[in-house]
């Protein structure tokens, strides 16, 4: 076990570093960034003073290191547009994209299971072919959309709740909804798949033998072990939320890392996006690692 | 003619359908593939023909008839059938027009992310060992990247334009050909077809284009539906921010953050891309899972 968590722990560290040096590379190399950071309309001298002072002289390895060493102890350097050090901003806002993912995390979970487990329970019919058709539709729809729709409706036509902003916990439910509804399809598929294997096995049938009643069955004995593969997607799937946030937090305007993303990137903001999207892969990195391991703790065959 | 007795019944063309036979009947008899392939070969008619069947120019402006409503409300004319848009340029012909951008991004960055995912597939799944490792390791890694975010910012950097927002998709959405790939690639590789081809000295590249590519077709097609789609809708959120296709062009994510404004008021203006857009989606994803169900073996 030990041995696993070490290969895994090791294969977790060299993503971060690949992912590190290609989101440095990526920013680096499409344009060039010191007219990016000089902004429209500077001049060749203005351009050249900011090139000497963030660095962009140096060669591209050395950039490299210098901001990843940087990078490791916490230091992204200063935003050209607040004039601040980067983490400061962004630590301001990882609570709330946080907050907003685990929300959204919890509306998927929510609806998924329930509704999956009463697929399972009976297979082919009509219960199941309309949660069949939900995740289908749901896939289709755009995130922006299908949030779009919710301020509509919810916001507008029923005036139930406030449209924009992320000052009280009734900000936080439309765009929970909006971004949770994506990851339903998934985790209903998946307990639906997980369910329906279970209930075909020997001790179930044992459990309908003694005479057990279906929901007994369902919730004491199948839910518990096709559970496990779904804890792993949930791990997965928030830290898919924390990069999809950027779309939901920009149409409700909530303050969140998501929306600083996408106002750094119209304002060519490089340290800031830098900082965001290696922070947001990392907590993709970490999640899978855990899962992973859990993963392992729960069924010894993957341990190798 | 000699009449038929029950046994040359049974082995004639008539009783026992070929192969290609099956095939036929079962994409007939399939619901969710029949009503995909109709509702996208209506939209690939209409982006196909949209200079014949749109109404009018796409882009030609007419301020004096801003924001006039559909035909089916009560202010709508025939004029324009499905209103305008705050620049009183015809709906119907913008979406008309649209259709060509979705469908030509989804299947172009497809088309690149389908070469690159499926050689590192099944190089992964073929090689197996260190390059199998390696493989799977750029797969984890670009797993790890978020794309909206890295494709906005990209694409923000480079300028926005047709090829760029091709190019940047394509490079960014080819890990589920890979995964796929190379899991069907290790189920195959030990069968007796691919050993017996090895072993009368067949060349790699031969085995791989002449054995297994053939017989992991399917799951191609498959992954290559969900692609197209993925792709069309990572263009529409793009656009939709504003860093994807640059206005006056129609794409259908770019007219629902054009309408988002009088959305409040005239909610059709953003209801009727969005509706065309997800049912696009929805066309081509029953169509992929419809392929799955019929080219599953076990329902064979």
């Amino acid at each position: 076990m030990i041995a696993f968590i070490i290969k895994r722990l090791g294969l977790s560290v060299l993503v971060a570093v690949a992912v590190s040096f290609i989101t440095f590379m990526l920013l680096n190399f499409s344009g060039d960034p010191a007219i990016a950071l000089a902004g429209e309309g500077a001049t060749e001298s203005e351009i050249e003073f900011i090139r000497v002072q963030y660095g962009l002289d140096k060669p591209i390895i050395m950039q490299y290191v210098n901001w990843a060493v940087k990078a490791v102890q916490g230091d992204f350097g200063i935003s050209p547009y607040f004039k601040q050090p980067v983490m400061d901003i962004i630590g301001n806002r990882l609570q709330t994209t946080m907050t907003l993912g685990g929300c959204a995390l919890l509306f998927a979970i929510l609806v998924s299971i329930p509704m999956a487990v009463l697929a399972a329970m009976y297979p082919n019919t009509i219960i199941d072919r309309i949660a069949l058709t939900i995740s289908v539709i749901g896939q289709a729809m755009p995130s922006f959309f299908f949030g779009l729709i919710l301020i509509i409706v919810l916001g507008v036509k029923l005036r139930w709740l406030p449209i924009s902003g992320s000052t009280t916990w009734r900000h936080f439910i439309m765009p929970s909804i909006a971004l949770g509804y994506y990851a339903t399809p998934a985790f209903m598929r998946l307990t639906r798949s997980g369910l329906l294997d279970v209930l075909s096995t020997d001790y179930i049938r044992t459990a309908k033998a003694k005479g057990l009643g279906m929901g007994k069955i369902i919730f004491k004995h199948a839910l518990r072990n096709a559970i496990i593969p779904v804890v792993s997607l949930a791990a997965v799937q928030f830290g898919f939320m924390l990069g999809g946030s950027l779309v939901i937090e920009t149409i409700f305007a909530i303050n969140g890392v998501g929306y600083l993303g996408y106002e750094s990137i119209s304002r060519s903001d490089l340290p800031m996006v830098q900082a965001i999207v290696l922070m947001v892969s990392m907590f993709y990195v970490v999640l899978t690692f855990l899962a992973d391991v859990a993963n392992a703790f729960l069924n010894p065959q993957i341990r190798v | 003619m000699m009449p038929k007795t029950n046994e040359t019944n049974f082995i004639s063309n008539e009783t026992v359908p070929t192969p290609s036979q099956i095939l036929i009947k079962k994409t007939l008899g399939h619901k969710g593939f029949m009503i995909g392939a109709a509702v996208l070969a209506l939209i690939v008619f209409m982006a196909v023909f949209a200079p014949i069947l749109s109404p009018t120019d796409p882009y030609s402006q007419d301020l004096l008839h801003r924001l006039q409503e559909p035909v089916w409300s009560q202010s709508g004319s025939w004029d324009h059938p499905l209103g305008t848009d705050n620049l009183g340029r015809d709906y119907m012909s913008r979406l008309m027009y649209g259709a060509r951008i979705s469908l030509i991004i989804g299947t172009s960055a497809m088309a690149i992310s389908l070469v690159i995912g499926t050689f590192l597939g099944i190089m992964a799944g073929y090689f197996g060992g260190k390059v199998d490792m390696v493989i799977s390791f750029f797969i984890t890694t670009r797993l790890s990247m978020p794309v909206v975010l890295v494709a906005l910012a990209v694409v923000a950097l480079i300028g926005s334009s047709l090829k760029v927002i091709i190019f940047v998709l394509g490079f960014m959405i080819w890990d589920r050909f890979a995964v796929v790939m190379r899991s069907s690639t290790q189920q195959l590789r030990n069968v007796e077809y691919i050993s017996a081809a090895k072993s009368i000295g067949c060349s790699t590249a031969r085995i791989i284009t002449t054995e297994l590519l053939p017989n992991i077709f399917n799951n191609l097609i498959v992954v290559a539906t969900l692609e197209i789609a993925h792709a069309i809708l990572l263009e529409a959120a793009l656009s939709f921010l504003g860093m994807g296709v640059q206005p006056p062009l129609p794409s259908w994510g770019l007219m629902i953050s054009e309408g988002k404004d009088f959305m409040l008021f005239s909610p059709w203006i953003i209801m009727i891309p969005g509706a065309i857009l997800s049912l696009l989606v929805l066309s081509i994803n029953l169509m992929g899972d419809g392929v799955r169900d019929i080219t599953a073996p076990e329902a064979r």
